[in-house]
């Protein structure tokens, strides 16, 4: 098994996080190799 | 995904549209996530940790389509290791360093061995691993157990003298593992007995990637090491330029991934040559690494998909 294990249509791993602010879904153009990001709200 | 902040959550992959969320905090918490999961068919199964006086934490069992929880599990004061699935049974390290036996199905208990140590400073737990049948567990006692893996009971066991400070890890009919004696241990799987003994410049620390032929690992925060598992030698080391911050070494073909605070940098796994870097806004924690795509997630909080250049 690899990190993200079993992966079909969703992910998941595990991540430790820092604060930050509410959830959201935003798209980032900056960078074109980023397709999207997700703020976890904490 | 899990949180510091107490939740769980399963994104899709190709848009991060989040598909289902649980909040621990319904369980006492906000509780925090640091071990990899165990993905079935059905399941995804996933251990908190409360590392607090009166923290609770639990093991998880969510159906993997819709996130409705099928059972969950106390486990004291949680568990920071990664689980392990043989075939019916959960195998999960709590903090109170007692090795657990699950039926993942109902979430009953089967078996549970006790290393005997405690804990009361929260030490991460050795992540363990399989083998033959056994499941290799390094106690913070100090010892190496290889337990059955339908029984518990224990096949052998080798007292190392120093709280284990690293995750098992096995590569064929070997196993490693570090101590904080600074030492790196390769074990003969069926015996137990110590086939090489390493030193190394610092106390290896965390969970032991095993990369091809190459094992690697922490030194504190500071050294990342690659060592040949064929020769049980350190091949090489290379220095952060702050302090790793991810959660391990993560492998990716020939190349291993590192968070060196906001810079992702890139190693090639045969010889420690530096071959990439890319920064990202915040401290690197986690990575997921799936066949075209990299998931970075930082200390700000925000995960990244983004797309493999390397």
């Amino acid at each position: 098994m690899q990190t993200v294990r079993g992966l079909a249509s969703l992910l998941f791993f595990v991540i430790t996080f820092g604060n930050a602010s509410s959830p959201a879904f935003q798209t980032l153009d900056q960078d074109s190799r980023v397709v999207w990001q997700f703020a976890t709200g904490g | 995904m899990g949180s510091c902040n107490g939740f769980f959550r399963a994104l899709r992959k190709d848009t991060g549209t989040p598909v289902w969320t649980y909040d621990t905090r319904q369980d006492g918490g906000p509780s925090e996530f640091h071990g990899d999961p165990v993905v079935t068919d059905d399941l995804i199964v996933i251990a908190s940790d409360h590392r607090t006086d009166s923290g609770k934490g639990f093991v998880y069992a969510f159906e993997r389509n819709t996130g409705k929880l099928r059972w969950k599990y106390p486990v004291g004061h949680g568990a920071m290791t990664d689980l392990l699935l043989r075939n019916s049974i959960l195998y999960v390290v709590t903090l109170e360093d007692e090795l657990l036996g699950l039926d993942v199905a109902t979430g009953h208990l089967r078996w549970k061995f006790p290393s005997g140590a405690s804990n009361e400073d929260f030490f991460t737990n050795s992540s363990p691993a399989l083998s033959n049948g056994r499941v290799i567990f390094g106690g913070l006692d100090g010892t190496v157990y290889a337990l059955d893996g339908d029984s518990g009971a224990v096949a052998w066991k080798n007292p190392l003298s120093f709280r284990v400070s690293t995750s098992v890890a096995v590569q064929g009919a070997s196993g490693y593992i570090g101590t904080i004696a600074g030492r790196l241990y390769r074990l003969d799987l069926n015996t137990g007995a110590v086939t090489a003994d390493v030193p190394a410049d610092g106390r290896a620390e965390g969970k032991l990637t095993v990369c091809g032929k190459s094992l690697l690992g922490f030194l504190g925060n500071q050294a990342v090491f690659g060592l040949g598992v064929e020769d049980a030698k350190i091949r090489w080391t290379q220095l952060a330029a702050k302090e790793w911050t991810s959660a391990r070494p993560y492998c990716a073909g020939d190349s291993v991934l590192v968070g060196d605070g906001d810079a992702l940098t890139v190693f090639r796994v045969s010889d420690g040559q530096r071959t990439g870097m890319r920064r990202f806004p915040g401290t690197i924690r986690g990575i997921g690494i799936d066949k075209d795509m990299l998931y970075v997630g930082t200390l700000k909080g925000i995960v990244y998909a983004y797309r493999r250049d390397f």
